[in-house]
């Protein structure tokens, strides 16, 4: 089932995905994400995090968005015991 | 007894302490021998603590002389990645912030290593806090690759990579997170085991990221992996992440055959971009697995780059939040590329990740499903050997995470899905160099994969290599 739920997920994943655009955070956005964190950082270091975890952020824009609101969160634990048959 | 005992494997020096063979005090002699030698081209050990040790050693010998025998480890002397907690010790994690920390309790891993005998030889160098790929530490300096000085071990369990290979202690152990055991055992040419999330008790390990840390084995052997694995695995009252799921006969693992097993090999991702060295061992190793009985089937696996990206998210913020109070106190004691690293974390929303956290059990659903035909995957550790420390000490550069990220590509993603890894070396590259492969399993199976590493390691001589110091 966690599966089956998961080739759903890609195929709409990739429909959305043009849809929304880039979601890589500026240093504009990163410079008050951080201060409201507690840790304010210079202009410069926000500019350096944009580059450093842009990447991740836009390889996981065909996910973020798009789980289903009622998945399990603690399901991990479930598929890491999950049998499947040959 | 005619071998140098510290170049023995774990099991055969412990069965030879066992049967009087050599003794607890000869062997540790024999590894202060190699870390007198190695140890100032090396920089793999934190501190060494001679005197202690051959303290232990004798009372070792005393005892078994009583026939009294502690363990299956009895008088085994092995050093671990300062990050252990050990009551009494100090513990830096590799950083100038713990440089003086003393541990009230000892970790529940090295404890239980402790009461199968074992001996403290010292304690190993890492990367700061255990976040860093490739064995630079700015505090206390690189550690050296034993094959080729001046090129890195892998991190962050560079000093385990290091002794490991150059046998200054017969195994060490590691922390894989995003890929620091199978690292240093690719770019060192030993034996790592990356094991399923929550195999072993993390409690009293100094943390990174709670939800991808993991303690396993750098060793000379799938065997010597496989005895460590059998004395530490299980369920732990103190951390309660550590599973409960039966354990296997890892030991009894390690003489199974192949016939019957299938693996896996990826079509895409973990065969791209490759160094031609890399790309060849590759082949070598599908071919000698084949010959040895184990049918080869390709397999298509889900986008990995999405599952890289999720793991790199979840470590990033898991690792500042560990990290805010001395971010705020202490950002001058953090090397640059660690504080860089962990300031990476401030940036993700809190929804962000927990849409990270949430889509594991789908991710990991996906994975098993596609892999559902093969007992194990087989994919490269890394695109690359070892690169020389000064090609990768990439400093406050712009470009620092690129670098990384080539480097952790193809390990960060097993952590993110919490499966069990096995780096066996598996060759050699043009420049002496060695190379690794990581046989990737099914959550808790960690026995099947030991099974292939140890049956690969019958059939190939690579893992005893041994580096000279000359």
């Amino acid at each position: 089932m966690l599966h089956s739920h998961s080739k759903r997920l890609a195929c709409r994943a990739k429909e959305r995905e043009s849809e929304r655009g880039m979601t890589r955070p500026s240093a504009k956005e990163i410079k008050p994400i951080a201060d409201v964190a507690g840790v304010p950082i210079e202009a410069t270091v926000a500019e350096r995090i944009a580059n450093s975890i842009g990447p991740a952020f836009e390889s996981f824009a065909p996910i973020a968005g798009t789980l289903p609101f009622d998945l399990e969160p603690a399901s991990f634990l479930l598929a890491q015991t999950m049998k499947v048959s040959r | 007894m005619s071998i140098e005992p510290a170049l023995m494997s774990l099991t055969a020096v412990a069965k030879a302490i066992a049967d009087k063979q050599v003794s607890s005090n000869e062997v540790t002699r024999s590894c202060l021998h190699r870390i007198a030698q190695w140890q100032g081209k090396l920089n793999a050990f934190m501190t060494v603590e001679a005197e202690s040790a051959l303290k232990a050693a004798a009372e070792a010998d005393a005892a078994l002389a009583k026939g009294e025998s502690r363990g299956p480890l009895h008088g085994v002397p092995l050093a671990h990645k300062d990050m252990y907690y050990d009551a009494g010790q100090v513990v830096t994690c590799g950083s100038l912030i713990r440089r003086d920390f003393v541990a009230a309790t000892t970790s529940t891993a090295l404890q239980r290593l402790k009461d199968a005998g074992t001996i403290r030889l010292g304690a190993l160098g890492m990367a700061e806090f255990a976040y860093g790929p490739t064995g630079h530490n700015y505090h206390y300096g690189a550690v050296h690759n034993p094959w080729k000085l001046g090129h890195v071990t892998g991190g962050s369990s560079s000093g385990s990579g290091s002794a490991v290979a150059a046998r200054l202690t017969f195994a060490a152990l590691g922390s894989d997170t995003g890929g620091s055991i199978r690292m240093p055992a690719h770019f060192c040419g030993v034996t790592g085991l990356k094991v399923t999330y929550g195999r072993v008790s993390r409690a009293g390990a100094m943390p990174l990221s709670q939800s991808l840390d993991t303690v396993g084995p750098l060793a000379r052997s799938a065997e010597d992996c496989a005895l460590l694995l059998g004395l530490m695995a299980g369920a732990d009252g103190e951390d309660p992440t550590a599973s409960t799921a039966p354990l296997a006969d890892y030991m009894a693992a390690t003489s199974a055959s192949l016939k019957g097993l299938k693996i896996g090999v990826p079509t895409s991702f973990y065969v791209d971009d490759l160094d031609a060295d890399v790309a060849k061992i590759l082949d070598n190793t599908i071919a000698v697995l084949k010959r040895e009985g184990a049918d080869i089937i390709k397999v298509e696996l889900p986008d990995q780059r999405q599952l890289s990206a999720a793991c790199q998210l979840v470590l990033a913020v898991e690792a500042a939040a560990f990290h805010k109070r001395w971010l705020i106190e202490r950002p001058q004691d953090y090397g640059p590329q660690v504080l860089m690293r962990l300031q990476n974390g401030l940036s993700v929303p809190a929804v962000l990740y927990l849409e990270a956290m949430r889509w594991r059990g789908p991710a990991l659903a996906a994975h098993v499903a596609a892999t559902a035909n093969v007992d194990a995957v087989l994919a490269p550790v890394a695109p690359v050997a070892a690169p020389s420390i000064a090609e990768s000490d990439v400093g406050n550069s712009p470009n620092a995470e690129a670098v990384i990220q080539r480097l952790t590509r193809f390990t960060r993603t097993i952590n993110y899905l919490g499966l069990p890894a096995l780096a066996i070396p598996c060759g050699f590259n043009a420049s002496g160099l060695p190379i690794g492969m990581q046989l990737i399993g099914r959550s808790f199976d960690e026995a099947t994969l030991l099974t292939i590493g140890a049956a690969f390691q019958r059939a190939t001589d690579f893992h005893t290599k041994v580096p000279s110091a000359a």
